[in-house]
């Protein structure tokens, strides 16, 4: 068992070098660069910004500066390589392998990558909590519900809610609960920076907003994974025993049922904790997802390498949390040595 | 199995009324109200800044939060004339190279320590510093020195330069900029600049106390307690992506301001802030130019002119643009009234010069205005000899604004309608298209839109920096004309105030004349302005907000009603 995480925790490493090797070429094919404002830079403000940030070395490998290396007359392999790998890719690299993410470029330096990760990520992970524990708490039961009573007007009032959940974009939703909230209850749709501090009620209606459209998701794999299972043979079993209904639904039923849930619970719960920039906007929310999507856009490349690199390794987690949580469900899935 | 199925179907029917009416139950939560003590104006901002260091900013939020804390040598009246900030006289010598500022008297920091001409050196120094990296390096150039100081780095060509540690103290003292007492600043000029005590107001000369920002010179400005500045106010609270909070700095030489604090409030989604302004959370709230039909009418809405003017940019090297009739053609086929009151909702006020009402140079013109049939026939007079004859015209705007591509396509409609020319729309991500305006190899064939924000109000801002034949800008789309350039060099020299205005004046005619890329528009800003707000003077300066630069003394708030 031990092994097996181990061993596929190690399989992540290649796939996270993998995202930021093609995640950082893809970004220097984007045209433009961190310093391209609307205003342009006079040359050597620019010069001294590229200098500043090491944006001036070459982009994969160094050769000039390893021969140089060589023509001081040293034969040191470590010291040669070193020069030869003098590049942005390289350094960048050797600095995630020391958990240094860089300085952001749109800040000129002031904050490191993983400082504004260590400060942001925490208000998108409690956002997207709240969300996953709403779509989970809500669309599971709602789906067992619709499954049991197939057909009637409970299945049709959960149809009808797992639709608005899907399909009413969140900046729509998001926007219409604020603006009823502060009409209806005379409520302040902004938010004093305190309220993020800790769990606080404000994370509630993001929380909600994000999840709607996983818990409609949810509600409706719950519905289709129960109608299968309910028709099976030991179900019928079960009840021709004369085991108690609900015995049957939790046990039974709902346990096989769950593989579905749970194979997109991972994903989506990634999906949900590394922020949207819609829901952060609206809500005035400091997280990382705003962070990410404008990073795009001003060519701050440390940044974005930094969030992409942070997504990746959250989504392999989560792949593998889903992988040891199956063994719990089925034991027929459980890893054998 | 029927009762059991009787309890499932409550629970569902619990959770989709928890569903559909959970967030009433949050009402308690939202709430926002914690009263602030004494008067204070609650401005709502959309964009929060990257960065705002003085030496390092060239945004207009940046520089809105620095021009609270901080003051220049020099300042901008509401009729925008340059009075004295923290100087309280210059004086040039005789031939207009070197000026020296006389500082008040006894004015201290925030935190009642000395400020003095010393300071101020500092500020020039720290903006030249080539480790600084500052975006507005380049408008001290006038500063004998600073241009070799910030161009340390560009010496090779490619690889980069280690500057050795005596070549860097060498460019340092040659700045000239000397404190010759506590009170006189000196700054020797590369050659008269009769408009350098306009560009003393910028934020570039705000003085930093060098123990505070020398610590971390990329970081101190995140800590409140580091900005100890000069202007009216202080900053007391930074809560990133939310909240700035100001304070009265009871230190101001001009007297202590009518408001006790100001706050920024940062929504990037205007329709919360414009509900927030509603129910009274704001004084103040940006509007998107979409939100404008909606506001139309309300008497807390107000739209003045910003110091931007939009131009539709054309690339002079590449045809059909190098034919001048060509050009007048576009220019004469661009209804711009409609484009200002119903394509962009009201936001800017048609214009068909480049500097602004209000800025000396700027001339009144109705040459070259919208006229369909005048239009038509300069087509026909062109070499091309009407729409027929003229290449594909591709047209390039900033895709990254979701209300572009409406504006693009009526744009493109009036001219497929008037002149019978195609045009191929070229969305293009913001970025991107800054990229390709690098130089008139890439630059785009046409542009929605070219423009110029300006940095201090004076016309050689204006013309100088953008459209001489040397000019970074005027290079990108290969405008050049000696005559002009003549012209702008004679206004630039002069020392009378009132003796420049005429150069500019004529260089300005010369702008319209040639049509290098038909002027359009002047920007408006949009806002919400709370009728508990009193006492500001809106000026083209306040691109964030009315009386943001010069009522900052006279703003006030009544009670609430």
């Amino acid at each position: 068992m031990i092994e097996f995480v181990i061993r596929r925790f190690l399989w992540a490493v290649p796939v996270i070098v993998t995202v930021a090797a093609v995640t950082f070429f893809l970004m220097y094919r984007a045209p433009g660069g961190p310093w391209d404002l609307e205003k342009p830079l006079p040359n050597s403000t620019v010069k001294n910004l590229n200098a500043k940030f090491g944006l001036d070395k070459p982009l994969w490998i160094n050769p000039s500066a390893a021969e140089e290396k060589l023509d001081d007359g040293s034969r040191n392999p470590f010291t040669v390589g070193r020069a030869f790998l003098d590049s942005q890719f390289f350094n960048y690299m050797i600095g995630v392998a020391r958990f240094d993410l860089g300085p952001s470029y749109a800040s000129k330096g002031a904050e490191s990558v993983q400082e504004v990760i260590v400060e942001k990520f925490p208000i998108s992970a409690k956002i997207g909590l709240v969300g996953i524990v709403f779509a989970v708490v809500v669309g599971v039961p709602l789906g067992i519900v619709s499954a049991l009573r197939q057909n009637t007007w409970i299945d049709y009032l959960s149809l009808f809610t797992s639709t608005i959940g899907v399909s009413v974009p969140t900046f729509v939703s998001g926007l219409l609960l604020l603006i009823f909230l502060s009409k209806g209850l005379n409520v302040s749709p902004i938010r004093r920076p305190e309220a993020w501090d800790g769990l606080g009620t404000a994370y509630l209606l993001p929380g909600i907003v994000l999840g709607l459209g996983t818990m409609a998701y949810m509600a409706r794999l719950t519905r289709s994974s129960m109608l299968e299972v309910k028709r099976q043979d030991f179900v019928r079993t079960a009840r021709a025993k004369g085991l108690a209904n609900n015995p049957v639904i939790g046990r039974h039923m709902l346990r096989n049922a769950l593989i579905p849930i749970i194979t997109i619970l991972g994903p989506a719960a990634a999906d949900l904790v590394t922020g949207s920039i819609i829901i952060e906007s609206i809500f005035n929310a400091p997280g990382l997802g705003r962070e990410f999507v404008e990073a795009i856009g001003k060519r701050d490349y440390s940044m974005i390498m930094g969030t992409a690199i942070f997504y990746a390794v959250l989504i392999a987690f989560a792949n593998v949390a889903v992988d040891l949580s199956y063994g719990f469900v089925d034991p027929r899935i459980r890893v054998r040595r | 199995m029927q009762r059991f199925s009787a309890r499932w179907a409550r629970l569902a029917a619990l959770l989709v009324a928890v569903t559909l009416v959970g967030p009433t139950a949050v009402a308690g939560v939202a709430a926002a109200a914690q009263d602030a003590e004494g008067k204070v104006l609650r401005v709502h901002h959309i964009t929060y800044p990257d960065d705002f260091d003085p030496q390092k900013s060239s945004f207009s939020n940046e520089i809105d939060i620095l021009a609270l804390a901080y003051e220049g040598l020099t300042r901008q009246d509401t009729e925008l004339n340059t009075v004295p900030g923290a100087a309280e006289s210059w004086e040039f010598n005789d031939d207009g190279t070197v000026i020296t500022f006389k500082l008040r008297e006894g004015l201290t920091f925030s935190d009642g320590s000395p400020l003095t001409a010393e300071n101020f050196r500092y500020a020039i120094e720290r903006t030249c510093d080539p480790n600084t990296a500052g975006e507005y390096q380049s408008i001290l150039d006038d500063i004998v020195g600073c241009a070799d100081f910030y161009g340390l780095n560009s010496a090779g060509e490619g690889t980069p330069v280690t500057v050795d540690e005596a070549a860097y103290e060498e460019a340092r003292s040659n700045i000239g900029a000397r404190a010759i007492d506590d009170r006189t600043l000196e700054v020797t000029l590369r050659a008269p600049a009769p408009y350098f005590p306009t560009l003393a107001s910028l934020w570039v000369f705000f003085p930093v106390k060098p123990e505070l920002v020398e610590e971390d010179p990329d970081n101190w400005w995140q800590d409140p307690a580091n900005h100890v500045g000069n202007g009216p106010f202080t900053i007391t609270g930074i809560e990133e992506e939310q909240l700035i909070t100001f304070e009265a700095n009871e230190e101001y030489w001009g007297g202590r301001p009518q408001l006790d604090g100001i706050e920024y409030v940062y929504q990037p989604e205007t329709a919360v802030a414009l509900e927030a302004f509603r129910s009274g959370d704001l004084d103040i709230a940006q509007l998107d130019p979409s939100q404008l039909p909606e506001v139309e009418g309300d008497p807390e809405y107000l739209a003045y002119p910003v110091a931007f003017t939009g131009n539709l940019a054309f690339n002079l090297t590449q045809e059909p643009f190098t034919d001048k009739k060509v050009r007048e053609a576009f220019s004469m086929a661009f209804d711009r009234e409609t484009y200002c009151a119903t394509i962009r909702n009201g936001d800017c006020t048609p214009t068909l010069s480049w500097i602004p009402e209000g800025i000396p140079g700027s001339i009144e013109t109705d040459k070259y205005g919208f006229d369909a049939e005048a239009a038509v026939q300069a087509l026909a007079e062109s070499s091309y000899g009407g729409p027929e004859g003229l290449p594909e015209i591709r047209m390039f705007y900033n895709s990254d604004d979701p209300a572009a591509t409406p504006r693009a396509e009526w744009v493109a409609g009036q001219y497929r309608d008037i002149l019978g020319v195609e045009i191929t729309l070229e969305p293009t991500e913001g970025t991107a298209l800054v990229d390709l305006r690098k130089n008139p190899e890439t630059f785009p064939q046409s542009l929605l839109v070219g423009g110029w924000y300006q940095d201090y109000p004076d016309p050689q801002n204006w013309l100088s920096v953008y459209w001489r034949c040397d000019a970074t800008f005027a290079q990108r789309f290969a405008y050049c004309n000696e005559e002009f350039d003549k012209l702008v060099e004679q206004g630039d020299t002069t020392l009378e105030p009132e003796a420049r205005t005429p150069f500019y004046e004529q260089a300005s005619q010369i702008l319209v004349d040639d049509v290098p890329g038909p002027f359009l528009y002047n920007l408006n800003q949009t806002v919400m302005v709370s009728e508990n707000v009193t006492g500001y003077t809106a000026t083209n300066l306040d691109a964030e907000w009315p009386g943001q630069f010069t009522s900052l003394l006279t703003l006030d708030k009544t009670e609430d009603s």
